[in-house]
């Protein structure tokens, strides 16, 4: 958390959130969802509605590179133009539905553990937005008590597959049961990746 | 500096004439050049920043008659329908934050000049402003601001 505005968030929570211009203050759009990759651990882009509500899905869509900033209130963009419908590889894959199944896969220890499955991706909002971890539900191991969710942040390293993440038995360690405690476990975790050989790591 | 809200609904007198032409009926500011552009005296009816004389607690001069003009450009009719009026205006900051709604602004009467927006959840600098739309009053993120955004 490396300034008084930082702020994580649920990436379903930006559902609905409108996107707006830099250059004219307009609102342009509305996210109708959220896209992930399964071969890497970021977020693809967004899909599109319409605002208002006669609003319907939009040709265009919003790829994550061309994301000015992820807000409280708002996706920023520098200008409408950043909206795509031309790239046919970009809105396959964004209005595909292969790429969305990260959402359900199983989240694996490398010492061969379930620890339970993605149900969201947590977004360190600042500056620069960058995906930090996931929310894990069903997960008996972490949480016998009640079965709830919980958050994991992401390894610097990390296997993604379609069917499940491969995260260090380590992260277990580095587990939180609420989102406001969930920006410190990320730095600790990145901490212990950076100081401990693997070797050494358990 | 001059709140906004107190010159809003002033008379307009003529220099020229010394006749009553109307009174400010909607002030127009744009952003950029985060100024005001315009004042609306009448349905259809502006007059250029650039042509009022002096800005008093009891009027508002206007070098004369001739001076009233009707919208230049679609973004001018835009404005006269209200899409760009700053009371209440949405305030979002490039980084996607709210930052209240807009409560009065405050110009160098001289220039035109914005200096200053009072928002819902407090003042920041008009040197911030970046651009102002139908949505919203978009408004560049400031880590040392008591409103960073």
């Amino acid at each position: 958390m490396s300034s008084s505005t930082s702020l994580l968030l649920r990436a379903t929570d930006l559902i609905g959130h409108p996107v707006v211009t830099i250059d004219a203050g307009e609102a342009v759009a509305e996210v109708k969802d959220v896209v992930y990759g399964t071969t890497e651990a970021a977020l693809l882009g967004f899909t599109l509605n319409h605002r208002g509500f006669l609003g319907g899905p939009m040709k265009q869509v919003l790829a994550w590179a061309r994301v000015a900033a992820l807000g409280r209130h708002a996706v920023m963009i520098a200008t409408a133009g950043d909206l795509d419908e031309r790239d046919d590889v970009l809105v396959e894959d964004l209005k595909g539905s292969r790429h969305r199944n990260v959402i359900s896969s199983e989240v694996i220890t490398d010492a061969g553990e379930r620890l339970g499955e993605v149900t969201d991706v947590v977004l360190l909002v600042d500056a620069e937005p960058e995906v930090v971890g996931y929310e894990i539900g069903g997960s008996e191991v972490l949480t016998p008590h009640s079965g709830g969710h919980v958050f994991i942040p992401l390894p610097e390293t990390l296997a993604v597959s379609g069917e499940a993440l491969m995260v260090p038995a380590a992260v277990r360690d580095f587990v939180s049961d609420d989102l406001a405690g969930f920006g410190a476990s990320v730095e600790r975790f990145r901490e212990h990746l950076r100081t401990t050989p693997p070797e050494h790591r358990p | 500096m001059r709140r906004l809200s107190e010159v809003a609904g002033t008379k307009v007198m003529s220099k020229a004439s010394a006749q009553k032409m109307g009174k400010i009926e909607r002030i127009l500011v744009d952003v950029p050049p985060r100024r005001v552009t315009a004042l609306q005296v009448a349905r259809d009816e502006l007059v250029d920043w650039a042509d009022v004389s002096g800005v008093g607690h009891d009027a508002v001069v206007v070098s004369s008659e001739e001076s009233v003009r009707t919208a230049a450009d679609a973004r001018e009719e835009r404005a006269l329908s209200g899409d760009f009026d700053w009371k209440g205006k949405l305030v979002v900051s490039d980084r996607g934050n709210e930052m209240g709604n807009v409560v009065d602004l405050e110009l160098d009467e001289s220039s035109g000049q914005l200096e200053v927006v009072h928002t819902t959840e407090g003042r920041l600098e008009a040197g911030r402003l970046h651009a102002l739309g139908s949505y919203c009053l978009v408004v560049r993120h400031d880590d040392s601001s008591d409103l960073p955004g």
